[in-house]
């Protein structure tokens, strides 16, 4: 008898080394935006792509996985969901990702994501973050902060009001696709937005998705993002335990040191 | 694939400066951040150290007064205990498959130096409790001759 997917129609899988992109519906979709939601820094990433998708009812399009992933699977409704998923909706491509990624996993990841953003001919691949600072308390509206291996994005960005990251250390999968991208010339940018270092920050999501919407014509409403706050730092409390884990054997408060460079 | 992911997992090693016994996630994290027995959660925690401070910071969300907040210290632990503005509860949860219901926070932190409790500081905002604590420490000024 021949063995069906569970998923009840063709797949189309791109293998990039260790890693496996596979769309369950296929994305034809030209010059796609793609945005990148990781865990990283107060889980800006992850709670600003998981409210986009929400907000603008993407559809579930496909998920990666890897043998260096940990071994887990998520049930959403008694649906059976892979814990790194692709979403679309027209031309807005979203990667969501529900775990912390493994160390191991970071490279291949990072280097699988710019490889499949290539594939798809994107207009701009674009990852999302935070920025930690240890003032976060007192900061009423967190500042956004752009950077690109590309200066035509660069002065894009500079010109639509977005301060660049001109100084500084950027660690994890973020910094990987950046230089990955740089040296497979796809045009990737990523924004930060200052944030709680070991806290889930919606409100650092919401200011990231404001820019966004400013940037590239979305309507993203985040009032209910901002509504749901206390729900949100509650439920990812778990996701941020393991990711600060990760961002440490990372290096990641190397991000606060000085570069070497002078001149 | 069994070579390149041991090359991965060394050149991680090598890269992060860690011995395998750190790679993996310590006992910490692999403790589950809640009773159901005493209904309680586990807040997030931030431990950061300066010459003269041990400052603390935990994440509350849903609790919204300090009259709900009850801190001790010791010299080396400090425990919170808190009370939410409503009961969280999560329906058909994890591996319970039935109602689970929350309606405090409890933690234990051990500091990393020895303090002195009694003159302690906090502060609460935005559901962030702020607690900062001096070092018992003796300084004394050495004269350079």
């Amino acid at each position: 008898m021949k063995p069906e997917s569970g998923l009840g129609f063709k797949l189309r899988e791109y293998t990039f080394e260790d890693i496996i992109f596979r769309e369950t519906k296929p994305i034809t979709v030209e010059k796609p935006l793609i945005f990148c939601g990781l865990p990283d820094i107060g889980l800006v990433g992850v709670i600003a792509v998981s409210h986009m998708v929400e907000q603008l009812q993407m559809e579930e399009v496909g998920h990666i996985d890897s043998e260096l992933f940990p071994p887990i699977v998520i049930f959403h409704r008694g649906d059976l969901k892979y814990p790194i998923r692709i979403y679309q909706k027209n031309r807005i491509i979203a990667i969501l990702s529900e775990i912390a990624i493994p160390v191991p996993a970071v490279y291949p990841i990072s280097k699988a994501i710019t490889m499949w953003a290539k594939e798809k001919g994107t207009e701009l691949l674009l990852s999302i973050g935070g920025v930690g600072v240890p003032n976060r308390l007192e900061i009423e509206t967190p500042e956004v902060y752009g950077a690109s291996a590309f200066p035509y994005l660069r002065e894009q960005f500079k010109r639509l009001g977005i301060q660049m990251l001109e100084e500084g250390f950027l660690v994890g999968p973020y910094a990987l696709i950046l230089k990955q991208s740089y040296l497979l010339n796809v045009p990737s940018a990523i924004f930060l937005a200052q944030a709680f270092p070991q806290y889930p920050d919606p409100g650092a999501a919401a200011e990231i998705l404001k820019v966004i919407n400013r940037t590239f014509g979305l309507d993203v409403d985040v009032s209910k993002l901002i509504e749901k706050s206390e729900e949100i730092r509650l439920r990812a409390r778990e996701l941020m335990k393991r990711t600060a884990a990760v961002m440490k054997q990372m290096g990641k408060t190397q991000e606060y040191e000085l570069p070497l460079m002078y001149g | 694939m069994e070579e390149r992911r041991r090359y991965l997992y060394y050149y991680y090693m090598h890269y992060t400066a860690l011995t395998p016994e750190e790679f993996v996630y310590p006992e910490e994290y692999e403790r589950p951040m809640w009773n159901h027995l005493r209904k309680c959660l586990e807040p997030l925690v931030e431990i950061y150290e300066t010459e003269d401070e041990v400052i603390v910071r935990f994440d509350m969300p849903y609790v919204k007064s300090k009259e709900d907040i009850t801190l001790h210290a010791t010299e080396d632990y400090l425990r919170v205990e808190a009370k939410m503005e409503k009961s969280v509860q999560f329906s058909r949860w994890g591996t319970f498959q039935r109602s689970v219901c929350f309606q405090n926070y409890y933690k234990e932190v051990p500091l990393p130096a020895p303090v002195d409790p009694s003159q302690a500081k906090a502060i609460f905002r935005k559901g962030v409790l702020e607690v900062r604590l001096p070092k018992k420490t003796r300084r004394f000024t050495i004269k350079i001759e």
